[in-house]
C-alpha cells in the first residue's frame, strides 16, 4: 500500500503540474472542424484520475468509483493505483464484471477522500463493411444481450416502436440502420409531455421526451435493437480529450472531465462481430455543435458524423463497463441503472452524482506519450 | 376576489417572459403536459415533510388539494416549481393546499432545493417511492388534483405553467363555490 501510494502520488503530482495546460490550449485555439472519420490503428495511453471529497459526512460514508473494466480490440484497461484515508477494496459487480473501487469511512472521519488513477489505452473504431469474417459470438452471450432489464424493457411500446422503425428492412444491418436513423430523427421532435422518467426507456417513449439528461438515447437504441432480436449493449464511459476532428461537442477537457461521462453502444451483427454505434452523439452534434439547432442529417457538419458513428467512434473516449442494473457491494440503496458516475452514500442517503453539492469529485486525464 | 384577479394578472405578466424564454430554450411551441381524469383512490398515506410533520388523509380534508411529485434532478420539475409556489401563495392553503412530494431523494437535498429556490410549500418526502407507486406516478413532474370535497379529479403529467389560463381551467372546478 505504501509503495502503491508513493507511485500514485508521483503520478498525480505530474498530472497536477500539467493539468492547467489543456484548458489554456482549448481556450486559445478555436477548433476547426475537419472531416469526421475515426480510424483504428493508433493506440493512445491515458492516466485517468478520479478524486472524491465528501464535504458533509454524516455517519459512515461509502464511496464507489467506476474502474475501467473493458478489454477489447478498442481498449486495454491496464493498471490502477489509489490512495484514501478510509478502508479501500477493489471489487466488482457479480453479474457483468463492472469493476469499482470501494472506500468506506467511519463516522469519526471528518474529511473522507479517495483518489484513483487508472491507466488505459484506447483507439478509434471503424468497421470494414466489406469484411464479414468476424468469429461468431456464443449463443449464451447473444441471448444475454437481447434480455430485458429493469430500465430497458423490450416489450410493449418499445417493441412496437422498434417494429415501426424497422418497416420492411430484412437483414440485421438494415434493421439496425433503421433504428439508428429513427433515434437520430426523433430526438428533435417536441415532446408530448415535458417530464422525466426515472430512467426507463418505456417512460421515455410514452412521454415522447427523448432529450436531455432525463433520457439516455443510446439506452433507447439498445432497447429498440434488443426488442427486434438484435443483440446490443450500452458501453458506459467518459470522453478524455478533445476530438481530433475539431468537434467541440465530441470533446473532453482533460483538465476537468466532470460531466464528460458518455454512454455509447454496440450491436452484434453476424460476420462483423460487436459493431460500434453512437446515434446519441449524432443528435448531440445536431442540437449543440453550432449556434443553430440543425434538423437534417445532410447538413455538412452532421453528415460525416452520422455516417461514421454507424460502425465507428473516435478513440478520445474510455469505456468503464457494459453493466446494467448494478448492485453496489455494501450499499443499502437500490441498484443503479448503470455505473458511470462516482457514487457516495452517507447516513443522509445517496449523494446525487449529477449535482454533486454534497460530495465533490474531480476527474482528469493525462496522455502518456511513449 | 378582485385582489386575486389583479395578483393573478401580475403573476401572469411576470412569468410570461420567463416561460417564453424557457420555451425557446427547449424549442417548444406547444404546451408539454397531459391532463387525464383521475379516479383515485387517494387511499391511506403517511408522509413526513421536511419540518418533521406527518401528513395523513385527514390533514388534507376540507379544501382543494394539489399533490405535486418532483425531484431535484428533473429539469421540468424545477422549471414549473416557481409557478406552483405562486399559485399556492395566490390562493392560500385553506382554499388550495399545494403539497410538493419529493421523489426518493435525501431530506437534506429536498430542503436545500426549497431553501435555494424560495419554495415555502410543504415538501413531503416519498423516501422509498411508495407513494408514487401507490398513485401510479412514473413521470416527473406529475400533479394530482383533488377537489374540496375530497374527490380525485385529474392527473397532470409534465411541466405546467400553473399561472396560465389552461391551469386555471383545471383548478377552478376543484375549489369550493364562493
Amino acid at each position: 500500500m505504501t509503495t502503491q501510494r508513493r507511485t500514485f502520488l508521483k503520478t498525480s503530482a505530474a498530472a497536477a503540474a500539467t493539468a492547467a495546460l489543456p484548458t489554456l490550449a482549448l481556450a486559445q485555439t478555436a477548433p476547426t472542424r475537419t472531416l469526421f472519420a475515426p480510424q483504428s490503428g493508433a493506440w493512445r495511453t491515458f492516466d485517468v484520475t478520479t478524486r472524491i471529497d465528501i464535504l458533509k459526512p454524516e455517519g459512515v460514508t461509502k464511496v464507489w468509483i467506476p474502474v475501467p473494466s473493458v478489454n477489447s480490440d478498442y481498449q486495454k484497461s491496464l493498471d490502477n493505483s489509489f490512495s484514501s484515508n478510509g478502508t479501500t477494496l477493489m471489487t466488482q459487480d457479480g453479474q457483468d464484471g463492472a469493476k469499482m473501487l470501494y472506500a468506506e469511512f467511519p463516522a469519526t472521519e471528518k474529511k473522507p477522500f479517495v483518489e484513483l488513477t487508472s491507466r488505459v489505452q484506447t483507439q478509434g473504431r471503424a468497421i470494414d463493411w466489406s469484411n464479414k469474417s468476424a468469429p461468431a459470438e456464443s449463443a449464451d452471450t447473444l441471448r444475454y444481450y437481447t434480455r430485458a432489464t429493469k430500465w430497458v424493457p423490450t416489450d410493449g411500446i418499445v417493441r412496437k416502436t422498434a417494429l415501426g422503425a424497422i418497416g420492411n428492412a430484412k437483414t440485421d444491418v438494415e434493421k439496425t440502420q433503421k433504428i439508428y436513423d429513427w433515434i437520430v430523427a426523433n430526438t428533435y421532435r417536441e415532446p408530448k409531455v415535458r417530464g422525466c422518467g426515472e430512467g426507463d426507456i418505456k417512460t421515455m417513449l410514452e412521454t415522447g421526451n427523448l432529450g436531455g439528461k432525463c433520457a439516455d438515447l443510446n439506452a433507447l437504441f439498445v432497447g429498440l435493437c434488443r426488442s427486434a432480436g438484435i443483440p446490443a449493449r450500452d458501453v458506459y464511459g467518459i470522453r478524455l480529450v478533445p476530438s481530433a476532428f475539431g468537434y467541440k461537442e465530441l470533446s473532453g477537457n482533460p483538465a476537468s472531465l466532470k460531466g464528460a461521462q458518455h454512454c455509447r453502444s454496440e450491436v452484434y451483427l453476424k460476420g462483423y462481430g460487436w459493431v460500434a454505434m453512437d446515434p446519441a452523439d449524432v443528435a448531440k452534434v445536431m442540437r449543440l455543435e453550432t449556434a443553430d439547432w440543425i434538423k437534417t442529417t445532410i447538413n455538412p457538419v452532421v453528415a460525416p458524423v452520422n455516417k461514421a458513428l454507424f460502425g465507428g467512434w473516435e478513440g478520445n473516449w474510455m469505456a468503464y463497463n457494459t453493466a446494467h442494473d448494478v448492485a453496489l457491494p455494501k450499499s443499502t440503496g437500490e441498484k443503479l441503472g448503470f455505473l458511470m458516475y462516482p457514487t457516495a452514500e452517507t447516513a443522509a442517503g445517496r449523494a446525487d452524482p449529477y449535482a454533486p453539492d454534497d460530495f465533490k469529485y474531480q476527474i482528469t486525464a493525462k496522455e502518456v506519450k511513449a | 376576489m378582485s385582489f386575486h384577479i389583479i395578483s393573478r394578472r401580475a403573476a401572469l405578466a411576470g412569468t410570461a417572459a420567463w416561460l417564453a424564454g424557457a420555451a425557446t430554450a427547449q424549442g417548444l411551441t406547444v404546451p408539454a403536459f397531459e391532463a387525464s381524469p383521475w379516479a383515485g383512490p387517494v387511499g391511506a398515506f403517511s408522509l413526513v415533510d421536511t419540518s418533521g410533520k406527518t401528513w395523513r388523509p385527514a390533514d388534507i380534508a376540507g379544501r382543494a388539494v394539489m399533490i405535486n411529485f418532483w425531484a431535484s434532478w428533473c429539469e421540468p420539475c424545477r422549471a414549473e416549481m416557481p409557478t406552483l409556489q405562486q399559485l399556492a401563495d395566490l390562493y392560500g392553503p385553506e382554499k388550495l393546499l399545494v403539497l410538493a412530494v419529493n421523489f426518493k431523494e435525501p431530506a437534506a437535498r429536498a430542503l436545500q432545493f426549497a431553501k435555494t429556490t424560495g419554495v415555502t410549500l410543504p415538501v413531503l418526502l416519498d423516501v422509498d417511492g411508495k407513494a408514487a407507486r401507490q398513485w401510479g406516478v412514473k413521470v416527473f413532474p406529475t400533479t394530482l388534483l383533488i377537489d374540496s370535497r375530497g374527490r380525485p379529479r385529474q392527473r397532470v403529467m409534465g411541466e405546467v405553467d400553473w399561472t396560465s389560463a389552461a391551469a386555471e381551467k383545471m383548478i377552478a372546478p376543484l375549489l369550493k363555490p364562493v
